[in-house]
This record gives structure tokens, sequence and C-alpha cells, in this order.
């Protein structure tokens, strides 16, 4: 009985600590856009695109920030087959809205208000981005966002572009 | 006893773990901040308080520089 016993809180135990843990494993993006892709309402638009996932909030100053260089690069990279989806994780649908009134930018917003998307990329920092290449692997993440290293970040991406150029 | 002890034990161990556990979630992700994130929910939002209360702090206790300006908290400067 005593034993039992121990070993049903050596169990518990070591289940709470698993538990302890979780959030540490939980921030491995997923490998594949399947995610995004069930949220866009024409499936299979992201197909042999280049892609980058931004998670974005209206309160986030550098997420703000980071609209116009989006913007630019949507539409100096679009033709070559590059997409820009951003998922908002406002609670407040209206804040984002309004925010994408001054902004209007020219490309796919998802809206995540339940953070379920968020929370599936294991998001550590605001804003976030994912690059996935044409085959829909992840390629890159980036966290936050720097004025100094836009020019190393759109290299990457127009590398891609050329390296995995549709043939 | 023993039994007693091992059970107290196995209760302690039991108490421990789910207290451990029960840590594992508390905090607010990055995408929930929200209204925490506006600038007048910061500890520093009011200019006008933080400067009367830094004025009051380092007359009275001599430490001027404590805020992370140059100084070293001797109150000369």
């Amino acid at each position: 009985m005593i034993v039992s016993t121990s070993r049903a809180a050596g169990l518990v135990l070591l289940l709470s600590l698993s538990l302890f843990v979780s959030p540490a494993f939980s921030s491995d993006p997923p490998e594949t856009l399947a995610d995004v892709d069930s949220v866009l309402a024409s499936n299979g638009e992201l197909d042999g695109k280049v892609v980058l996932v931004d998670f974005w909030a209206s309160w986030c100053v550098p997420c703000r920030i980071s609209f116009p260089w989006m913007k630019s690069l949507a539409e100096r990279y679009g033709e070559q087959g590059f997409v820009v989806v951003a998922v908002n994780v406002d609670k407040d649908h209206n804040s984002a809205v309004e925010f994408l009134k001054q902004s209007d930018p020219p490309f796919t917003i998802i809206y995540d208000s339940t953070g379920s998307l968020a929370e599936k990329y294991g998001l550590e920092a605001m804003p976030t981005s994912f690059v996935y290449g044409r085959d829909g692997k992840l390629r890159s993440q980036h966290q936050g966002f720097h004025g100094e290293d836009t020019s190393k970040f759109e290299t990457q991406i127009a590398e891609l572009l050329r390296k995995e150029a549709k043939k | 006893m023993k039994r007693i002890i091992l059970l107290m034990i196995t209760a302690l161990i039991v108490a421990a773990s789910l207290a451990l556990g029960g840590c594992s979630h508390v905090g607010v992700k990055v995408w929930e901040h929200d209204i925490l994130a506006k600038p007048e929910m910061q500890l520093d939002a009011g200019a006008n308080d933080r400067a009367l209360d830094d004025h009051i702090y380092f007359s009275k206790e001599a430490s001027s520089g404590g805020r992370g300006f140059a100084g070293g908290g001797c109150g000369c400067n």
C-alpha cells in the first residue's frame, strides 16, 4: 500500500515537473505553413510562395514601426512570389482595424484574438516573424524589429526568392 | 509510526509537486500584453510624479545618483 502510494506520488511529481518545464518546449514554431494556411479563406494561396508570417498587435510600437517596411517588401517582391501574412493578436478588434485604416497594408491580415496561433508558434517577443520557403518549410525566425537589421533580413528574403525561383 | 512518516512524506511530495506544477503558466504571454503595454500603465508613467519622488528621495537619503545617472550616491553632486 505504502509502496503504491509512493509510486503514485512519484508519478504526480514527474507529471508536475513535466508541466513545469513544458513552456520551454512550446517555443518551437511549426515547421510548415499548415496552421496559417488553414485559417486563410482561400486554401493554397501560399503554395509555392516565400511567405513572411508576422505576429503583430496595435499596442506594440515596434510592430507598428515595422509595417511600412513590410509594406514596401510586399510591393517590391510581390511579383517574384513573396507574400506577407500578418497575424494580429489584438484582443480588441477595433484597435487593429483603426491601425489598419491608417497604414492600409497591401497584404493579408489574419485575426488571432484568442492567441491560438500565437500559442502554437510559442512567441517570446513582439513582433516575431517567420520566413517560409517556397516548399512551405520554415527557413528563419526573427524576434523584435530593429531598423539596423532590416537590410540583412531583406537580403535573406531576396536570396530565398532567387535560389528557390520557380522553374 | 514508520507508515505515518511515509504517508506524510508522500503527502508533502504530492503537495510540493502540485504547487510546482501550478506555477508553470503564471504570467502574461507576450501577445497578451494589450492594455499593460500602454504608456500610462508603466510604473513610471507620470514624469512629474517621478521627478518629485526622486527629489524627495534624494534629499532625504542623500542618495543622488541612485536612479542610474552619474554620481556615486554620496549626495555631493
